[in-house]
């Protein structure tokens, strides 16, 4: 009986040999005399398990990790084709703790089967919510959106539901889905996991937003990072293609929508939406001044929908399983589920998905094990290069997109980067002003150069020059970039400065 | 691996990617790949192809990190 293993094709678990695990199992195996078929799926979202290695026995999957090529000898000598015990051994993989605590909506298929397998992608649920659209009307689709309460999961928390509703009701012979996979900030990676693990969910939810509002052409904008994600994704777009998912009359309907990936350029600025336009349109990537609205005014000038990634993948799971159930998880106005992802300074890295409402104590203690170095906390930076750093003291604040603006947080992506108490703030602080200077498109003065002067500020307050004055100028700067910039990104940045620099005031360096 | 830079050749290279709606970026990705670098001397080639002028092309081509006008050295190493 040929038995399956389970390898990832996932960057992380490739940065640490997955490639080599794989072929090294292969070659034993073969040597042995075993029959065994190796399925390259996705990681499951324990980056901390990686190179995860699972074994198909009946109904379960048996988990073995981290697996280097060193350990694959005595695999075998303790029959791991039979789920023999080994110091690796985790069990069954739905049973590994860090997975099951997880409430997973839009990576509930994660890391299953194979990204491109289609067949298993219909079994454990896919396109179920398209079909479902496909007997809707457009404006009951946006209806379910609206009532599901979800938002946009880039970073900005715009509800997803309002502004289908705005891209359905403008008039234009031709609209656009624009999905925003410029996952560009620091310590963030669902996206990634998402395209790289099930791609499928993201065509699925591109196509049920092109229904929802007329539209026929989608692009998805790729950070020129991620090279396994677009091979991937093409790979399932040519897919879905050729088994009518996508292109003109979808599986025998009316309707027709097709996906086009294009490139980004390592410009970290093309993750604002309206520079993603301006790029896509084969521009610098210069920010628009808003209004008019990229759902009015998008894309080439047409009403367009500009929503991350994980919103689109969120839409699959609402459609099928109804927009109440989705509406019943989480809390206050943040509903549903975020995938949070770990990292920086802990033991037990990965995704996270949970309903809103845990605790960042919850998140790093339980889930993370706390710090790798075994120190104590000493802050954590929530939602990018752009977001706030919270000081132990916040480590229970609940995490919701309202609780954490009370404590002046916010989520953004949902990344989550860990620090203990040896983090230098005032050089972070430094540094979110010296990142906004390398990263800003140009086009408004506050940040272009507010930025740069920032950077020269703090260098002064370092040196202890002037120390009072400078610091003083400082929050002066903060409030003229906040103020005055045109989009998020010099908008922002005084977060992280002027959360780090109080920071280290309260810890006395 | 790439190739020498021709006139030519470039406008051949990019013709078809002119096709597509704001593909300005595409085409420039296509000849860094092609050249591993976006010549200088090309730019007028752009421009002429897509009906810009140079400074736009220009433009384009310094603001994205990940474009260069001049060949690289032989290791690339990227940090993100």
């Amino acid at each position: 009986m040929t038995i399956s293993i389970a390898i990832p094709r996932e960057t992380t678990a490739l940065s640490l040999g997955a490639d080599d695990v794989a072929a090294l199992i292969a070659e034993t195996a073969k040597s042995l005399s075993h029959d065994v078929q190796i399925i390259r799926n996705s990681s499951r979202g324990a980056s901390w398990l990686e190179p995860m290695v699972e074994i198909k026995l009946g109904d379960e999957s048996i988990a073995y990790g981290p697996v280097s090529t060193d350990d694959v000898a005595s695999l075998f000598e303790a029959d791991f084709l039979s789920g023999g015990e080994h110091a690796l051994k985790l069990g069954p993989v739905q049973e590994i703790p860090y997975l099951k605590a997880q409430k997973r909506t839009v990576f509930e298929r994660l890391g299953q089967s194979s990204p491109l397998d289609l067949e298993a992608y219909r079994e454990a649920g896919g396109y179920k919510g398209l079909e479902a659209a496909l007997d809707m009307s457009p404006q009951n689709i946006v209806d379910d959106v609206k009532t599901s309460g979800l938002r946009g999961r880039g970073g900005a928390a715009f509800p997803a539901g309002i502004k289908w509703q705005t891209v359905l009701d403008a008039q234009a012979e031709q609209k656009y889905i624009c999905c925003n996979a410029d996952e560009g900030d620091s310590g963030t990676f669902s996206d990634r996991l998402l395209m790289e693990g099930d791609p499928f969910t993201l065509i699925e939810g591109m196509t049920i937003a092109g229904i929802a509002v007329g539209s026929t052409m989608g692009y998805i904008y790729l950070r020129s990072e991620y090279p396994l994600a677009r091979d991937i994704l093409q790979g399932a777009i040519d897919k879905a293609r050729k088994e009518g998912w996508l292109g003109d009359s979808i599986r025998g309907s009316d309707q027709s929508f097709d996906i086009e990936i294009r490139m980004g350029a390592g410009a970290y600025i093309c993750g604002e939406e309206t520079s993603m336009l301006e790029s896509l349109e084969g521009k610098r990537g210069q920010v628009r001044a808003k209004p008019p609205l990229p759902a009015l005014e998008g894309l080439f000038g047409k009403p367009t929908i500009v929503n991350n990634v994980i919103t689109l993948a969120s839409v699959p799971y609402i459609m099928r399983e109804g927009a109440s159930v989705y509406e019943s998880l989480g809390q206050n106005r943040s509903k549903g589920t975020l995938p949070f992802q770990l990292s920086g300074n802990v033991r037990r890295p990965g995704l996270i998905e949970a309903e809103f409402g845990l605790s960042l104590r919850t998140l790093i203690e339980e889930f993370g094990g706390g710090t790798l170095s075994g120190r104590p906390v000493g802050a954590v930076q929530l939602g990018g290069p752009l977001g706030a750093y919270l000081g132990p003291e916040h480590l229970d604040v609940e995490l919701d997109y309202e609780k954490l603006a009370e404590v002046g947080g916010m989520l953004g992506h949902g990344g989550v980067v860990v620090f203990d108490d040896t983090v230098d703030l005032v050089a972070q602080a430094r540094y979110a002003m010296e990142f906004c200077a390398e990263e800003s498109c140009g086009k408004c003065t506050p940040c272009r150069i507010g930025s740069t002067r920032g950077v020269e500020v703090i260098d002064k307050i370092i040196a202890k020059q002037d120390a009072e004055a400078n610091r003083e100028l400082l929050e002066d700067l903060c409030d003229t970039m906040e103020a005055a910039s045109l989009c998020a990104m010099g908008g922002m940045t005084p977060f992280p400065v002027r959360s780090a620099m109080s920071l280290a005031d309260k810890q006395g360096n | 691996m790439s190739e020498e830079y021709n006139a030519d050749g470039l406008a051949a290279l990019i013709r078809p990617i002119s096709k597509k709606p704001g593909a300005l970026l595409v085409a420039l990705q296509a000849a860094q790949k092609h050249y591993g670098y976006v010549p200088k001397e090309s730019v007028p080639v752009f421009a002429d192809v897509f009906n810009l002028s140079s400074a736009e092309v220009r433009g384009v081509l310094s603001f994205y990190h990940d474009l260069r006008d001049e060949p690289a050295g032989k290791s690339i190493i990227k940090i993100c």
